[in-house]
């Protein structure tokens, strides 16, 4: 459970193999493809309500939590049983992103509509809070010691930063329209995918400011970690840029398939998982030597928008 | 005539739309035509970003910068001084007989999408003809939970596969008359 917990966001640990299980949002098909990444094959398909496209891993790997924006659902699978478990309907709203707390407790989840974010009870599985925030909330993520909470509010150009102790949101600008909020394995940084000026930002989150940008293709969505280095998948030029986090330069821009969306990065730090929204399939992509290692069919118009990876 | 609309039998509605909202659930669609001709004739005739008078419902097409990265056009429908729909080629791939194109400015009581993107690619075909696909992605006009019937998912939908239908049909005409 530490372990997981401590790669959740891209870390470098020293790990034994481990078996790495995607839980992909097919928000057109509406259900979550259940995909072996070791045996490159989808082992269940689990039917939810709505059109998925939010989702989270828990840190202790038991549940996935999975958002429905059109239904209000936030839907519980049991990792296994490899079944819906719960349901939680909002009363109102579009919720978009999703975050577990590190400890596990709670759930964060960012309302599209309502500049806000629902705080749930993962054991009730209840709304027990909600913070403001900017409009448009879409990526969202917590820092690995469970302090900071970080919300990437699309149109506003920011991301929101909220101290979860004492509930002090600092906002700091990004480029235009992020999507997509990457955290650190340390909790230094943050990463938003800007979709209107295509670039990438990278937020230094204790002093609040802008440490760096750089260019992506068209319209990224989001952004993994791995091996000293940042993947964006760009949904319009088909690419993933591949920059290095020290230097900020892009090394690489990849191949993909068409309309990558959500990116996440194996627990053994070694590969990156993406979805392509058009082409229903995952690809996972070696982090050191960028060769494609498996494309994987999976239902109709993959997401995966959050942290969507679990470990055995 | 006067709106892609009208042109193939939708109502006209009206909305104000802010420009880069967007709903929940981005919609998909993949339309395939066979064309009894050579890919490359095909290419020729719908391979110019510059001219979209293969369409039946455009009138007119003027832009700027041709086939390069970033070229605009603004497609003119129905008749002069009919409603415009302004477009940017974002990728042009000419060995893959393969263009991509997205709106910038759109009305959405002429198209009743937002955030739309196009991928127009002439595949070889059956017997030496073509296979022309025209794909597109998009959301629905209204960005907010419980839109009104005109401007849902389906409506969206409804209306692009009207526009593609459209235009790969009367394509296919035009080539089969001319064999």
């Amino acid at each position: 459970m530490i372990l997981r917990a401590l790669v959740a966001a891209g870390g470098l640990l020293a790990a034994p193999a481990l078996a790495d299980t995607a839980w992909v949002t097919n928000q057109s098909s509406g259900d979550v493809s259940v995909v072996d990444l070791e045996g490159k094959t989808v082992t269940a398909t689990i039917p939810v309500a709505g059109q998925p496209a939010g989702v989270a891993a828990a840190p202790d790997g038991r549940h996935v939590y999975i958002v429905s924006p059109d239904t209000r659902t936030i839907t519980e699978i049991d990792t296994d049983k490899r079944a819906v478990s719960r349901t939680l309907t909002l009363d109102d709203g579009g919720p978009t992103g999703i975050a577990v707390a590190p400890d596990g407790g709670r759930l964060y989840v960012t309302d599209w509509y309502e500049a806000r974010v629902f705080v749930i009870d993962r054991a009730a599985l209840k709304l027990i809070d909600e913070i403001e925030v900017g409009t448009s909330p879409s990526g969202i993520a917590v820092t690995p010691d469970g302090k900071r909470l970080v919300t990437a509010d699309r149109d506003d150009d920011q991301v929101s930063i909220i101290d979860l102790a004492t509930g002090t949101r600092r906002i700091v600008k990004t480029g235009e329209r992020p999507f997509g909020v990457t955290i650190d394995a340390a909790g230094e940084r943050a990463y938003t995918a800007d979709v209107g000026t295509d670039t990438v930002t990278v937020i230094n989150l204790e002093s609040g400011t802008v440490i760096g940008q750089i260019p992506t293709g068209e319209r990224p969505y989001a952004v993994a970690l791995a091996q000293g280095k940042g993947f964006a998948t760009d949904q319009y030029a088909e690419t993933i840029t591949v920059f290095d986090i020290e230097t900020f330069e892009v090394i690489e821009t990849l191949d993909s398939g068409e309309y990558p969306e959500g990116i996440a990065t194996t627990a053994d730090g070694k590969r990156i998982v993406f979805a392509n929204w058009f082409s229903n399939s995952i690809w996972v992509i070696d982090a050191a030597t960028f060769e494609l290692i498996a494309e994987i069919e999976v239902g109709d118009g993959p997401r995966a928008f959050g942290q969507f990876l679990t470990a055995d | 005539m006067k709106l892609w609309t009208l042109a193939l039998g939708f109502a006209v509605i009206a909305a104000p739309m802010v420009a880069e909202a967007h709903g929940p659930t981005r919609q998909k669609i993949t339309i395939t035509q066979e064309v009894a001709a050579p890919p490359d004739e095909v290419w020729a005739r719908v391979g110019d970003f510059q001219d979209m008078s293969w369409h039946p419902a455009v009138h007119s097409t003027t832009g700027e910068n041709g086939n390069e990265i970033d070229a605009t056009r603004v497609l003119t429908l129905g008749e002069e001084g009919g409603p415009t729909i302004a477009e940017v080629l974002y990728k042009y791939r000419r060995e893959k007989r393969s263009y991509s194109y997205r709106i910038t400015a759109v009305e959405v009581d002429v198209l009743p999408v937002t955030n739309y993107s196009s991928h127009v690619t002439v595949k070889d075909g059956a017997d030496g003809g073509s296979l022309v696909e025209w794909k597109g992605a998009f959301y629905r006009g209204y960005p907010n939970n419980d839109p009104p019937e005109h401007l849902n998912d389906e409506a969206a939908i409804k209306a692009v596969t009207g526009v593609y239908e459209a235009g790969l049909e009367a394509l296919a005409a035009e080539f089969a008359e001319t064999q």
